[in-house]
């Protein structure tokens, strides 16, 4: 299997083989079960999850007690959750102040690795040797049944070019990330399945709300109303994107009916009329580019003036997270698919406001969805969201993106709908006839 | 030696497979070959039309490309915009014409003054150019980080006729893959791309794209060879063992004025696949054709040839002696008209038979009639003379026993007469027992030996050592040898020999009446054994026609030698009996 496309490394995809989170996201937002395979709300509020049996790489238990340390960890702070405690030897319960629905969807950031012991998890296969080249072995005890491929070896390839030549060659069996322009080159081969998936990332230009010129919640909405997405998903992302707002319209909740962000740049020319100047940085990388050329040009036909600059990630995190010195920035941000995610870009007290943005009527609605105790005031709740944003857009939501997985076609690879075809590695086998032994 | 066709039917078929088989075979062949080699010519006419199209599309397709880079040369050189607007221009171009994914303008020292990238510029201005065409330089083909053929065009620019920079753009090759890509020639045919270097650039089999992304080199292709041979304006058109190890076709089209070249491969068992099965079809038409004419030569010579064998089968039929045979040919020619003369033949031969029957009857009725006179009168004559004289007063004692013995010869002699006329009408059955011919012989030869000296005639007799045992019938062969030795006496004049002997040759047993009378005239010999054939005065000339029968009846043979004048020899031969039982039984 070979990584490096972009932004993503090694230990990503180390990270997405060799451990599970609690619980597995469905497309729509919905937490299905996963270790934690049953939960329920008590009468005083507490979620109690009920685990199934589970084992670590070096064959010790899960424990209740084990788990309660890992879930106290990992959940972020601002669930504002009380003590997780073990219940039994299976169960732990979660106390929280007050109800909220982001408690179990919150739990699909909890990667279950022994405290102490980072490397070991309970995952279906193990790491064996970490270095340049990290390689995997199956999980012999592995809950769901012992995987078919006995040992995944990771390597990182400089260009994609490499990467994909050595695939064609037979060389190596996967490819993590596939790029857009590398699919022209994939996709007729005999040899390669292309794996396509929605991805919980939209591509967005986040404002800064703190500038004075895009303070105001009129120009951020002219600024949405500037941009023609369908153009732009053709352009810039080949057609492999789905246009939308803040909500990703897969989301079990979303209705469809809330219109998005129409094309309408006489509307957008009407509110900037003055000559609105705002530098946008982006991430180095063809993608980017494209996206952020596109969107200028479209800006610049509304009299907006764009200046573009490309930073390196580390860069670019470092000024838009830490010192918050930007206009505006385009990136890939993971906002889905959840509304726990939402909620922490969007409410005026989310860890991941970079913007600075502040909408009463956001936080109002993104508390309800938090508060909701059914599906129906959540569902209200995310309506009350998608139309809040729509007057107050705390960014320019461009589209949500989607990424391909390449894989040799000596494998059969089980695929389930919307989902990422990593979430079945544990079901691969090779094809009858094919080499079994191979990397 | 020569080879020699007896039948006809063979010699029909023969004949019109070299009447008609020939020329139709002769015309099979230039047929295949002419068929062969304009297929040949069309298949690589029609390949060699692709790749040339496809060669002129690429062409323009690089060329309107570098065309574009030029127009936007145009826009920014002796315009006078600023570096602001230049750069809104570059982004522009790069929105608008997706195969650039980078322009930067740098200046003449090779300073970069503005780029349609958001970030700093990744291009330079390119040192190796290897193609230059109509003020624009190019640079050797590479598959960049998004596995995409890429080259930079880099085009001078000018202000006030003085060098003022460089404008580069990276140009993404991606469409000429896709163009490739649509190149098909049936299942198997493929394009690829190959520059004067014989660097791999773009190839239509999507499994070996993985070739270009290794910059695999082609000059090994024999191919690829020809076109660096032959130059950059010659279409060429190859066949070879590809880098697979099949056989392939190969046709190549040079892409003007990048000096690049198409090459259209196509495996030869693919390409010429209408032409063999067409081929495969005429083999078969005229082999079946073949088979036909063979066959329909030969059911006519057969045909042909049956009134012919009837007539043969008759012939035969009537040489066997079936005479009522007669043929029914009703073919309305020639060989009805011998059909009809055969059965008039057949005719005739009855009736020609029927007198020779009735002239053989009276012959043998006469012969017969004249033995039975000769043979009767004598005796009777005598019967009757001696009664006479037996009836008369004056015969003494003696003369009565004279005549009284000639009575009793002759009535003997009439007894054995009418013994043989009995025999011949109802032979008596043979009964076979172990005998010792020997024994059998020395009885019948001490009985007539007194007869052959009476005659002055030396009969003598020889045995082999024995006993010689055999199945016989001791009376008949008694007959049989009384009849031999008699006949030999017979024959013998006075002062002559007979001599009988007795042998052992081999598994037979050999008894042989030998004489020194006058022989028997060679036209006679033949029918010595026959009924009623005698070279006596006397006699209905039975005894060696009994003989015969007898000695065949014990699975014997007889046979005779003889000369005129010299004597006559016959020969008896038997199967022995060797085994004990018999010799102990034997009489």
């Amino acid at each position: 299997m070979s990584a490096k496309t972009g932004d993503v490394g090694i230990p990503t995809v180390v990270n997405n083989i060799a451990f599970e989170n609690l619980v597995r996201l469905a497309p729509d937002g919905r937490p299905t079960p996963w270790v934690a395979d049953r939960w329920q709300l008590t009468p005083s509020k507490a979620v109690r999850i009920h685990m199934r049996p589970t084992r670590f790489h070096d064959g010790t238990p899960l424990t209740a007690a084990v788990l309660a340390q890992i879930v106290q960890k990992s959940l972020p702070r601002s669930l504002d959750i009380g003590a997780v405690i073990p219940v039994s030897d299976s169960e732990i319960e979660i106390s929280q102040q007050k109800a909220s629905s982001f408690i179990l969807e919150s739990l699909d950031v909890v990667t279950l690795k022994k405290p102490g012991a980072p490397d070991i998890g309970t995952g279906p296969f193990v790491v064996t040797s970490r270095g340049e080249v990290v390689e995997m072995r199956a999980n012999e005890q592995y809950a769901e049944g012992r995987p078919k491929i006995d040992r995944i070896v990771v390597r990182d390839y400089q260009t994609v070019r490499g990467a994909w030549a050595d695939m064609l060659r037979g060389e190596i069996d996967m490819l993590y990330q596939v790029g857009q322009d590398a699919l022209q080159s994939l996709q007729p081969s005999s040899s390669v399945s292309i794996f396509w998936f929605q991805r919980p990332y939209a591509y967005i230009v986040l404002f800064n709300a703190r500038r004075p010129a895009l303070k105001s919640p009129e120009v951020r909405r002219a600024l949405n109303l500037a941009v023609n997405r369908a153009q732009l998903i053709h352009e810039a992302l080949d057609d492999h994107a789905t246009a939308g707002a803040a909500v990703s319209p897969h989301h079990w909740a979303y209705k469809a009916s809330i219109p998005m962000f129409p094309y309408d740049p006489a509307a957008a020319s009407k509110v900037l009329g003055r000559r609105l100047h705002m530098t946008c940085i982006i991430q180095d990388g063809p993608v980017f580019e494209r996206l952020a050329i596109t969107v200028r040009k479209q800006l610049e036909a509304v009299g907006v003036d764009v200046s573009l600059e490309a930073l390196p990630l580390a860069e670019l995190i470092a000024r838009v997270t830490e010192r918050h010195d930007f206009d505006a920035v385009l990136f890939d941000a993971q906002i889905g698919p959840t509304m726990f995610r939402a909620y922490d870009w969007w409410h005026s007290g989310g860890t991941h406001n970079y913007g600075g943005f502040s909408s009463p009527r956001v936080d109002a609605a993104l508390d309800a969805v938090r508060d909701a105790k059914t599906d129906g005031e959540y569902a209200a709740g995310l309506a009350m969201f998608q139309e809040a944003t729509l007057a107050d857009p705390p960014a320019l939501f461009l589209a949500w993106g989607e990424r391909a997985r390449a894989v040799s076609r000596r494998f059969e690879v089980p695929v389930e709908a919307g989902r990422d075809v990593l979430t079945t590695l544990r079901l691969w086998r090779p094809r009858a006839g094919t080499t079994e032994n191979r990397n | 030696m020569a080879l020699r066709i007896r039948r006809i039917a063979t010699r029909f078929a023969l004949l019109l497979a070299v009447a008609a088989i020939v020329p139709l075979i002769a015309y099979g062949i230039v047929s295949i070959l002419s068929l062969r080699l304009g297929t040949r010519e069309s298949v690589i006419a029609g390949n060699l039309n692709v790749a040339t199209r496809a060669a002129t599309e690429i062409g323009r397709y690089v060329v309107a490309n570098a065309e574009i880079l030029k127009a936007l040369a145009a826009d920014l050189q002796d315009t006078g915009l600023d570096p602001g607007q230049q750069d809104r221009i570059l982004k522009n171009y790069i929105l608008q014409f997706r195969e650039f994914h980078e322009i930067t303008l740098f200046d003449e020292q090779g300073a970069p003054v503005v780029t349609s990238r958001a970030g700093r510029p990744r291009l330079q201005i390119p040192k190796d150019t290897p193609v230059s065409f109509d003020g624009v330089a190019m640079a050797p083909i590479r598959v960049d980080e998004d596995l995409l053929p890429t080259t930079t065009f880099a085009i001078h620019l000018r202000r006030l006729n003085q060098p003022s920079g460089w404008l580069v753009g990276e140009f993404s090759l991606e469409e000429m893959w896709r163009m490739v890509d649509q190149i098909r020639i049936g299942e198997h045919g493929y394009a690829m791309v190959i520059t004067p270097n014989g660097d791999l650039i773009a190839h239509g089999d999507p499994d070996k794209k993985a070739l270009v992304a290794q910059a695999r080199n082609m000059s090994a292709n024999p191919l690829v060879q020809a076109v660096r041979g032959e130059g950059v304006r010659t279409a060429i058109s190859s066949e070879y063992l590809n880098a697979d190890g099949r056989h392939a076709l190969g046709v190549a089209a040079s892409i003007a004025p990048l000096g690049w070249s198409v090459i259209v491969e196509q495996p030869t068992g693919e390409a010429y696949a209408a032409a063999t099965k067409l081929q495969r079809q005429l083999v078969v038409a005229i082999s079946l054709a073949l088979l036909v004419m063979i066959a329909a030569g030969y059911l006519f010579g057969r045909s042909f040839i049956r009134p012919i064998r009837t007539l043969q089968r008759a012939t035969g039929d009537v040489a066997a002696g079936r005479l009522d045979t007669r043929v029914h040919i009703d073919t309305a020619d020639e060989f009805a008209e011998l059909g009809d003369a055969f059965n008039a033949m057949a005719n005739r031969l009855v009736e020609l038979q029927e007198d020779v029957k009735r002239q053989e009857r009276q012959a043998m009725f006469g012969r017969v009639a004249a033995g039975l006179v000769h043979d009767l009168s004598h005796p009777v004559q005598n019967i009757g003379n001696a009664s006479r004289l037996l009836l008369r007063d004056d015969a003494d004692a003696e003369t009565r026993e004279m005549f009284r013995r000639t009575v009793e010869r002759e009535l003997a002699n009439l007894k054995r007469f009418m013994d043989d006329l009995r025999n011949l009408i109802k032979p008596r059955p043979i009964e076979r027992f172990a005998m010792d011919v020997n024994a059998t012989v020395a009885e019948t030869f001490e009985s007539i030996r007194p007869e052959g000296e009476r005659t002055g005639i030396a009969v003598s007799a020889e045995y082999a050592p024995g006993p010689l045992v055999i199945d016989g019938d001791r009376f008949a062969l008694g007959r049989v040898f009384r009849n031999l030795i008699t006949n030999a006496i017979q024959a013998t004049e006075p002062g002559g020999q007979v001599r009988i002997a007795t042998a052992r040759a081999g598994d037979r047993v050999e008894i042989t009446v030998t004489d020194t009378g006058s022989g028997i005239p060679p036209e006679r010999l033949s029918a010595i054994f026959d009924d009623f054939v005698t070279t006596k005065r006397r006699g209905l000339g039975l005894g060696l026609a009994i003989s015969k029968r007898i000695v065949e009846q014990l699975d014997g043979t007889i046979a005779v030698e003889s000369a005129v004048g010299r004597g006559t020899s016959f020969t008896l031969r038997f199967p022995a009996r060797d085994d004990r039982a018999a010799q102990a039984e034997a009489v």
